[in-house]
């Protein structure tokens, strides 16, 4: 076993004891194994201004006294290889930020450790410890135990080099919550973060997405092109999605709206940006379950059935009338004590007792409209007290603590 | 959406206090401890000789801020960061050591800056410096010093003061412009000295590492960059207008009448034409402001930037167990200073221009990584630097170590 700060800007000898140059990279196999093997080594020959690829096989050993060949100098003569599956270690890994997946945060890259696994020189571990560091700088005392070594497997890192698409650490990545990514994102640079961002499948990558704060979306959607977050945005929920675009300039938003699939509800997204973003119209998801009133409580428990999987969270069915009038709710609670076959209209609570707001009322105003009626939700409606759609308290809490 | 909104001009408002502001601010927080006392002892020991320094120096400053913005607008990431990624370790450590050297001498003045501010009022060093520290330790520790740091930038605004003393003084205005553009030297060490210190005060090398983490937090990228540059520019030019004044204040008034500061009180007297028998309440109250100021921002850019560059977990958001390293290091840079500063009998002004001088000697190589990193295609791309910009840098950084060597030849000569 030995360490990368050892063997780098070492001597390389070969078997007659003459230096062939001086090692400036190693270079291993970037698949998707757990330990990947060294391919070979890069060497700098100053004599002769040139840079030679050593493969492994002509690696007789490894040491911090330096890399001894087991042929002679003349005899290395190999090009590097043309693989794009290739990984320098030094150019892309050492002293660069990867992702930590089993501690879901950004580190520094400070040293790597090698063995020997099935008879192959492979990369064991990412050392991203402060003994690590003191190893790179030749500092090598008992006394810097206190340190406690922190390697991490290559099956747990995330590459976020600005050239490397690798799908290394991939699989591993999208087990993370979305909260997790959202913040591993949010501390890269612009570049890695959407180099990330894109990585992702689309689904993955729109929760994401909803999870970064707003600043940093912005600036992730004018990065990565209209086409790109379009693909994205589209797989946002409405409420979500509306946020985004009102982040955005005019010109901009109207290109990413132009780009969305029509399978996008425009015609909600279009309606909530009509609204201040303080605003009950504003604020809203047009994501809510409705019945109507002659409807049967097993029909009703059947429409959260089909339909939860769209939603966030339910607290009430919103009762409207044929021509989407709102009439009333039923809570969760209601619907499951109450008989299969009783009618919702007998079970609703009716507006009177549960009020809905108009689409221009205040934050303000929603808020204490919640509270005096304890409610976690609450129906939006226009003039003619048709229903537009709901502001959830999660949108409240939002608005009044954007910093969460 | 193209309705006007009632609250448009409140908008547009805070737009330009988001935007417009990391260069403003970095250049009023240059006018700190150290930097009201530089350019005292610059005007009252040396008249108007070194104006042209000052001139010259505004292009300088302009520049390198102007660097650091641009860094910062197309990386995204902290100059600590950039230096690891590009130098390696052994590099960066060096990058580092030089910048905790240069920051700890300007913490030591911020607090000494607060000892001097408080003798005024014959309040003992013994008191203000360790309550000052208590405070500062108490509000970075909770992690709340946004507002605070807004509140002292605002009455940081005391400099303006200079502006008008600056007329009330009657200084000969054509004597001084002719001043800015007539280079003129003494081959003596406090000469030298004290124009490193003036160099090292206004340029910083917490400066740089402060305006590009400041760029790189604020979220701005590379399509603010003309607003930024113009900000910048701007920035520069207003902090040495005011520098300029508080020079003139002294140099004619202390200067004339050959008074030599040795204390905060006598550099309070070239207050005196506006203010009267206020002139020690009002430098008193703008020094101790400007300290704190500084003594708020320097220990949070020191430890920002080493745990950056050695990928220790940082920023205010962590908690201690998290960020022990983070915490540590704000800690050690808030109470070393401070404990320094208590060293009985030390003669605090000259402390304030002597780690004027540590900065200015040691800025030089924070500006050759700066130079390296912004001609590096790999990472700026298409914004790299433009001749200009180069030739001025490197003009800076050359004169800086002329200066320097200058320096340790001709003390060599003096008895101090």
């Amino acid at each position: 076993m030995f360490y990368f700060s050892n063997v780098i800007h070492k001597r390389v000898h070969d078997t007659n004891d003459e230096v062939l140059g001086i090692l400036t990279d190693v270079i291993v196999e970037a698949n998707k194994k757990n330990f990947p093997p060294v391919i070979g080594i890069m060497v700098k020959d100053k004599a002769n201004k040139r840079d030679l690829f050593v493969p492994t096989n002509q690696i007789d050993s490894w040491s911090s006294d330096g890399i001894v060949l087991n042929c002679l100098n003349s005899q290395v003569l190999e090009e590097v290889p043309n693989n794009s599956e290739l990984l320098f270690l030094h150019d892309n890994i050492v002293d660069k930020q990867i992702v930590d997946l089993s501690g879901a945060k950004v580190v520094r890259v400070n040293d790597l450790q090698f063995g020997v696994v099935r008879g192959t020189t492979s990369l064991l571990a990412i050392d991203v410890s402060t003994s690590g560091l003191f190893r790179r700088l030749g500092i090598n005392k008992p006394f810097l135990n206190i340190f406690k070594p922190n390697l991490l497997e290559w099956k747990n890192v995330h590459l976020i080099g600005d050239k490397l698409q690798l799908a290394i650490g991939k699989n591993e990545l999208i087990k993370l919550h979305p909260a997790d990514i959202a913040n591993i994102v949010e501390k890269l640079n612009l570049k890695q973060g959407s180099l990330l961002l894109k990585s992702l499948d689309e689904a993955t990558a729109a929760k994401v997405m909803e999870e970064i704060q707003p600043e940093i979306q912005k600036l992730l959607v004018q990065h990565l092109g209209v086409e790109r977050s379009a693909d994205i945005m589209s797989k946002m929920s409405t409420d979500e999605l509306v946020d985004l675009i009102q982040l955005l300039p005019a010109r901009e938003a109207r290109k990413i709206i132009n780009d969305l699939p029509i399978n996008k509800d425009m015609h909600r997204v279009k309606k909530i940006l009509e609204y201040e973003e303080d605003e009950a119209g504003g604020l809203m998801t047009t994501e809510y379950l409705s019945v109507l009133p002659g409807d049967t409580v097993k029909k009703a428990i059947e429409t959260i059935r089909t339909h939860s999987h769209l939603h966030r969270s339910i607290n009430f069915l919103y009762v409207v009338s044929e021509d989407n009038k709102f009439l009333g709710v039923v809570s969760l609670r209601r619907l499951v004590v109450a008989e299969d076959s009783e009618m919702v209209r007998d079970i609703m609570k009716h507006t009177a007792r549960v009020p809905g707001i108009r689409a221009h009322e205040k934050l303000s105003d929603i808020a204490e409209k919640m509270t005096k009626y304890n409610l976690f939700s609450v129906a939006v409606v226009d003039k003619e007290n048709i229903m537009l759609g709901v502001v959830t308290i999660d949108d409240v809490m939002r608005c009044l603590f954007p910093e969460a | 959406m193209e309705e006007v909104k009632k609250n448009n001009w409140w908008l547009k408002i805070t737009f330009f206090f988001s935007v417009i502001g990391p260069g403003i601010i970095a250049a009023n927080a240059d006018n700190d401890a150290g930097g009201i006392s530089t350019y005292s002892i610059v005007g009252a020991h040396f008249g108007i000789k070194m104006l042209w320094v000052l001139f010259l120096i505004t292009f300088s400053l302009a520049i390198t801020q102007e660097m650091g913005v641009r860094i910062g607008l197309v990386t995204r990431q902290g100059l600590g960061g950039l230096i690891r990624e590009k130098f390696g370790v052994k590099w960066t450590l060096f990058a580092m050591v030089t910048m905790l050297i240069a920051n700890l001498g300007t913490i030591t003045a911020e607090f000494a800056g607060i000892a001097s501010a408080f003798e005024i009022g014959n309040i003992s060093k013994y008191w203000s410096v360790p309550i000052a520290a208590l405070v500062v330790w108490f509000i970075l520790s909770k992690g709340s010093f946004k507002t605070t740091q807004k509140i002292f930038l605002i009455f940081s605004a005391f400099y303006f003061v200079y502006i008008i003393n600056g007329f009330l003084v009657q200084p000969d205005f054509g004597e001084a412009t002719l001043a800015l553009i007539t280079p003129t030297l003494e081959w003596s060490a406090p000469f030298l000295l004290t124009m490193i210190a003036l160099i090292g005060t206004t340029i910083t090398p917490w400066g740089q590492f402060f305006i590009q983490s400041y760029v790189v937090d604020k979220g701005l990228n590379i399509k603010h960059y003309k607003a930024e540059k113009v900000e910048v520019f701007l920035g520069a030019f207003i902090t040495n207008i005011v520098s300029f004044f508080i020079i003139i204040s002294t140099a004619y008034t202390l200067y004339k009448t050959g008074v030599h500061i040795t204390d905060a009180k006598d550099a309070a007297l070239a207050l005196e034409p506006l203010a009267g028998h206020f002139s020690l309440i009002l430098f008193g109250f703008g020094l101790f402001v400007a300290s704190m100021l500084g003594a708020f921002i320097l220990p949070t850019a020191t430890a920002y930037a080493i745990c950056e560059a050695f990928g220790w977990e940082h920023g205010f958001n962590k908690g201690w167990d998290e960020a022990k390293i983070f915490y540590g290091i704000i800690f050690v840079s808030i109470f070393i200073p401070a404990i320094l500063v208590l060293i009985p009998g030390l003669p605090l002004i000259k402390v304030m221009l002597l780690s004027q001088d540590v900065n200015g000697i040691l800025l030089p190589i924070i500006l050759i990584f700066v130079l390296k990193i912004i001609n590096d295609k790999k990472i700026m791309g298409e914004h790299i630097n433009k001749p200009i910009g180069n030739i001025i840098a490197w003009a800076t950084v050359i004169g800086i170590i002329l200066a320097t060597v200058a320096l340790v030849i001709s003390s060599i000569f003096y008895q101090f």
